[in-house]
This record gives structure tokens, C-alpha cells and sequence, in this order.
């Protein structure tokens, strides 16, 4: 049986296309030079990749980091968590566990939800 | 000040008048529907903002870890509020700072813009309703890009914030 999503996203207001809540599985943990708590976590549904460059590859596995000094993700200290949201530019990264500055790019600001009725609840303030 | 005027006041005159009328927003609609030179907006000079916004001034970009820490702390209702926008991000958003962009050095990478927020707007507003305001200093994201900044996160900013102008930006943040 597939384990339950871990928490639900929404990036409404920032977002078009991560408006609509993904189901999020936390992967592994992160770090760069500036510090060690990115939360890697794959999504469904992906995310489509055209509109980044990546031609019919959608990403599933996107990078997220606490927004709010003293909040942490390991474990998530508060609800709804408020993030960033990255994507993978090198896909190395899942296998070093740490990257710079060039191999993510911020996708958007968002929040994670416990339950997708709370991530739903959020996103249609901002769907017409 | 040096871009709009001498003071608080012509600032505030020259956002609430320059570019309305020309642009719109997916949420809010054409600009010049939003009432924004109408009566109802709230010329309300807040104390706090002013003092948060000469703070930040003042600092610089040296000491602006102080001046946001300082901003946050006397945000409160009548608060001014500020949200670059455009693109893909809505003008009324959850998000906002108390620091004017226009005095923040390279406001994009010091507020951890995204690609898709393209920058070339900003909502100026009067926080009007602290229900569920929550104030707090972003931290820098994945690569060290943005941090420090002082942000409001409005959970309602239809009915919590009332605008006070919306501007367009050459060049863009």
C-alpha cells in the first residue's frame, strides 16, 4: 500500500501552476554553504517541466527551505510551514546531498499543510 | 527622498499616482478600478511605518539586518506594507515587508524574488486588521539567496490591507 503523503503544498498567490496542493514525500535532507536543513521531496502531481525548458520531462522532485528565522523542517516546527520552493538545476544533488548557489533556482514562495483539505482550503482564495 | 521627494508625504503622493491606470493584475483587476485615487483610500502616515522606513533608510545596506529587525518590531495595524509583484505572483499576496524596495540594494536577491514574480510592480498598503498577521525575518534560501528582511504575512489581505497605491517599476526589480 503507498504511504500516505507527508504534508501538502500550495504556492497560491505566487504560483499559477503550483497553486493547485501537490502531495509531498520528504526524500532526504540538504545542505549548502549557508546551512544544512533543505528538505528534498518528491511531488504528485509533477510539476510541468515545458515552461522551465525541460521539454515534456515534468519534475517530480523539487527542494524546499524554511522561510521564518528559528523555524526548521527537521522536524517541521509549525503549521502551515512557510517555504521556498526550488528546483533542481543538476540532479547530482540527490546523490551529494549538498549543492551551491547555481544548482537550484527558487520557483516560488509557499506554504505546506498537514492535510490536503487545509492546502485546498488555501488555494481557492486565489482560483477563480 | 532622493527618488520621489523630500519627504514621507511626497513619497507617498508620488506611489499613489504614478503608473495607475496603465496595468492590471490577474486578482485585482485593471488598476484604475481598484479606487486607488478614490476616496477610500487611507492616507494614513502610521507613525511606526515612518519610523521603520526612516530606520531602514538611515541603515543602509550595511545595517540592514537592524533596520529589519527594527521594522518588524513596530509593524502593527496602520502599519505600511509593501509587495513586489507581477508576473506569475499576485498583487495581493500573503506576503509583504515593511521596508520600502526602492530603499533596499538589489531588492530581488535580498527578498529572494523567484523567477516568475517578474518585479515590476508594487503594492503599497496600510495594514489594517493584525488577525493572524504573523511578523518575522525571512532567512536566506537554498544557495544563501535572500534573508534578512523583515516580512508580514497577511492571511486575508483582501479584507487586512488597504491600498494605498500600486506603481509600476522601470526597470524592474
Amino acid at each position: 500500500m503507498e504511504k500516505e503523503a507527508d504534508f501538502f503544498l500550495t504556492a497560491a498567490g505566487e504560483s499559477e501552476e503550483l497553486t493547485v496542493p501537490r502531495a509531498c514525500w520528504v526524500k532526504g535532507r540538504l545542505g549548502d554553504s549557508v546551512r544544512d536543513d533543505h528538505m528534498l521531496i518528491e511531488i504528485r502531481p509533477p510539476l510541468g517541466g515545458q515552461r522551465y525548458g525541460l521539454g515534456s520531462r515534468d519534475i517530480t522532485t523539487l527542494v524546499l527551505s524554511a522561510r521564518y528565522q528559528g523555524v526548521s523542517l527537521f522536524p517541521i516546527t509549525e503549521w502551515p510551514c512557510h517555504v521556498y520552493i526550488s528546483r533542481m538545476l543538476d540532479e547530482t544533488i540527490t546523490r551529494t546531498l549538498v549543492f551551491s548557489r547555481g544548482q537550484t533556482e527558487i520557483v516560488a514562495w509557499a506554504m505546506i499543510f498537514r492535510s490536503l483539505d487545509e492546502a485546498n482550503a488555501k488555494a481557492k482564495e486565489f482560483q477563480e | 527622498m532622493e527618488e520621489w521627494g523630500k519627504s514621507m508625504e511626497d513619497r507617498i503622493d508620488a506611489w499613489m499616482y504614478a503608473g495607475i491606470g496603465n496595468c492590471s493584475d490577474p486578482l485585482l483587476g485593471p488598476y484604475e478600478n481598484l479606487g486607488i485615487a478614490g476616496a477610500n483610500i487611507a492616507v494614513t502616515l502610521a507613525v511606526s511605518a515612518a519610523l521603520a522606513e526612516l530606520a531602514a533608510a538611515e541603515a543602509g545596506a550595511a545595517g540592514m539586518a537592524d533596520a529589519a529587525e527594527a521594522a518588524t518590531s513596530a509593524a502593527q495595524e496602520g502599519t505600511t506594507v509593501y509587495r513586489v509583484f507581477g508576473g506569475e505572483a499576485r498583487g495581493l499576496g500573503y506576503y509583504y515587508t515593511t521596508m520600502n524596495p526602492a530603499n533596499v540594494p538589489n531588492y530581488r536577491a535580498a527578498a529572494g524574488l523567484f523567477p516568475r514574480n517578474s518585479g515590476s510592480f508594487v503594492l503599497e498598503g496600510t495594514l489594517t486588521n493584525t488577525n493572524g498577521v504573523m511578523l518575522r525575518t525571512a532567512v536566506p534560501g537554498p544557495g544563501g539567496i535572500g534573508g534578512g528582511l523583515p516580512e508580514v504575512f497577511v492571511p486575508h489581505p483582501g479584507t487586512q490591507i488597504v491600498i494605498r497605491a500600486v506603481s509600476g517599476v522601470n526597470p524592474s526589480f
